[in-house]
C-alpha cells in the first residue's frame, strides 16, 4: 500500500533495487535524503550520473576506467612483460593498495562456475590469449581461493602452458594474524603444499 | 528456534552482502536447506573452505520452522574431496549431480537415500581413476530411480527378448526400450545401440564406485548422455537444461579435459 507522495515512492522503489537493501531501508534512505541540504542530494545524483556516463571499461585489461586506455596500461612505469590475472576490478584495487605489483593486468569478469553456467565464452579470456602474443614473459594467476577460481586457474593453465610463457599462481595458505589451530583443512593442506624452502 | 546439527553436502554458494555467503547444503536429516554464514568471505573467517561445493561437512545450525534461509553456526569437514578440486574435468562433472539434486529437491525435504547416492558419486569422482562419467550416468540413472522412474532395461517392451539387438529406441515416456524392430509405437524415442543399453543395465545395478569400469567410448557416451538427459528433462521438468551440462560441453569444445 501507497503511503507517501508518488516522488517519494519512485525513489524506495529505486533505492530497493539496490543489492543488500529492503524496502525498510530503502524508506529510511529516502527520509535521511529528504533531511539533507539540496546540494548533498545534487552531489549525489550527479555522481551516479557521471558512474554510468564516465566510467566504462578498458579495451585493453578489462579494468573499469574513465580514460581508455586506462592510467595502468598506458603508464611507461609498468612493467609491460607481466600480466597478472584476476577475476574482478575490484581485486586490481587490492593489489595496487599494497604497491609491490609493477606489471599490468587483466580482468576476467568473473570466473569459471559450472554450477551457474558460467563457461570460458562469458570471460575475457580470449582477450587475454591475443594479449599473450605481445612480449608478455610472465603471467601471474590470481583468482580467487575457490572452486570456481581454482576451475578458472586449470582452464588457463591448460591454455598458456603451451605458449612458454612463465606461469605462476598467488600463495595460498594461512592468512597473516590467524591461528594455525583453527585453520580448516583444506586451508592447511593448501598451506603445506605451497610451503617456501628457507 | 532449536540448534540442531546433520552431516551434510554443499551445493552451492552465492555472495551475500559485503562479507557473507548464502550456502545451499543437502543435509541427511533435513534435505535441502540454505542458511547464511556470516562474514564467510573474509580472509580469516572460522568456515575457511569448509564452504565450497563438493564438501562433505558437519553442520551446525539454528533452524526456525517459519523461515526460509536458516543460520549456520558452525561446520567441521569430514571430507574436503581434495583430487576433484583439483582437476577442471572433475569439477565439471562433480557439478551434474549437485546441480540435479539442487534443482529438484524441495526445501526442508529429507532425503538420505539420496544423500547416500550423492556422497558415493562424489567419493567415486574423488577416488576413481577412470570411467568417471559413467559415475555420473549411474548417478542419473539412480536418481531417476529414486525420484519413481526407473528405467526399465530388462528386456525389449514389446517382444520381451532380454538381449537387446544392434539397434534400440529407447522410449522417454516409459523408461523402457524396444528394438529397432519391433512395431513402433507412438512414444517418443531414442536411437541407441544395444551396448548403450548393456551400459545402462550396468550403471543401475552396479555400486556407483564400480560404475567407472564399464569403458564406454565417446561416440556412445555422447548417446548415453544426450539420452538420459532428454529422458530425465522428460519427466522432471525443473532438469531440462543444466547450466553444469552446458558447460561441460562448451569447456570439451575448447580444450582436452579428462
Amino acid at each position: 500500500m501507497r503511503y507517501y507522495s508518488e516522488t517519494v515512492e519512485r525513489a524506495i522503489h529505486e533505492l530497493a533495487k539496490l543489492p543488500g537493501i529492503g524496502r525498510k531501508t530503502a524508506q529510511r534512505h529516502v527520509f535521511y535524503l529528504l533531511k539533507t541540504s539540496a546540494a548533498e542530494v545534487d552531489s549525489l545524483s550527479q555522481a551516479l550520473l557521471d558512474l554510468k556516463r564516465k566510467v566504462g571499461y578498458c579495451s585493453i585489461c578489462y579494468n573499469i576506467t574513465e580514460q581508455d586506455p586506462c592510467p595502468i596500461c598506458r603508464s611507461e612505469q609498468r612493467d609491460r612483460s607481466t600480466i597478472c590475472v584476476v577475476e574482478e576490478a575490484n581485486d586490481v584495487l587490492a593489489f595496487e593498495k599494497i604497491g609491490e605489483y609493477k606489471g599490468l593486468y587483466h580482468v576476467l569478469g568473473g570466473a569459471l562456475s559450472p554450477l551457474d553456467g558460467i563457461g570460458p565464452d562469458d570471460l575475457k579470456i580470449r582477450e587475454l590469449l591475443a594479449r599473450l602474443q605481445n612480449d608478455v614473459r610472465e603471467v601471474i594467476i590470481a583468482t580467487n581461493p575457490s572452486t570456481e577460481g581454482e576451475a578458472t586457474l586449470f582452464y588457463l593453465t591448460k591454455l598458456i602452458k603451451p605458449l612458454q610463457i612463465k606461469l605462476s599462481r598467488i600463495a595460498q595458505g594461512i592468512p597473516m594474524g590467524a591461528d594455525i589451530e583453527h585453520a580448516d583443512e583444506v586451508t592447511l593442506s593448501r598451506a603445506l603444499d605451497g610451503r617456501l624452502p628457507l | 528456534m532449536a540448534l540442531v546439527k546433520s552431516t551434510a553436502i554443499v551445493l552451492h554458494h552465492r555472495d551475500q552482502g559485503e562479507t557473507s555467503k548464502i550456502v545451499t547444503l543437502f543435509t541427511r536429516q533435513y534435505g535441502k536447506i540454505s542458511l547464511i554464514a556470516k562474514g564467510a568471505r573474509v580472509i580469516k573467517s572460522r568456515y575457511g573452505g569448509a564452504l565450497e561445493p563438493f564438501t562433505h561437512l558437519d553442520a551446525v545450525f539454528y533452524k526456525k520452522e517459519t523461515r526460509d534461509l536458516q543460520f549456520l553456526s558452525q561446520v567441521d569437514i569430514i571430507h574436503p574431496f581434495p583430487v576433484i578440486r583439483s582437476q577442471l574435468g572433475r569439477i565439471a562433472l562433480a557439478s551434474i549431480p549437485c546441480e540435479m539434486v539442487d534443482r529438484h529437491e524441495a526445501v526442508g525435504h529429507a532425503a538420505p537415500e539420496l544423500f547416500t547416492l550423492l556422497l558415493e558419486t562424489l567419493t567415486a569422482l574423488n577416488e576413481g581413476e577412470r570411467g568417471l562419467r559413467n559415475v555420473v550416468r549411474a548417478f542419473q540413472v539412480k536418481f531417476a530411480a529414486l525420484s519413481g522412474f526407473r528405467p526399465q532395461l530388462a528386456g525389449c517392451s514389446v517382444c520381451g527378448r532380454e538381449n537387446p539387438p544392434e539397434q534400440v529406441v529407447f522410449e522417454y515416456e516409459t523408461g523402457g526400450y524396444r528394438c529397432a524392430g519391433c512395431p513402433s509405437s507412438s512414444v517418443a524415442g531414442f536411437r541407441l545401440s544395444g551396448h548403450g543399453v548393456e551400459i545402462l543395465r550396468y550403471v543401475q545395478n552396479a555400486p556407483v564406485r564400480l560404475a567407472g569400469r564399464s569403458l564406454v567410448g565417446s561416440e556412445l557416451g555422447r548417446n548415453l548422455d544426450e539420452c538420459l538427459m532428454h529422458f530425465i528433462g522428460y519427466h522432471m521438468e525443473n532438469l531440462h537444461h543444466l547450466a553444469s551440462v552446458a558447460y561441460l560441453q562448451q569447456l570439451q569444445s575448447s580444450i582436452k579435459i579428462t
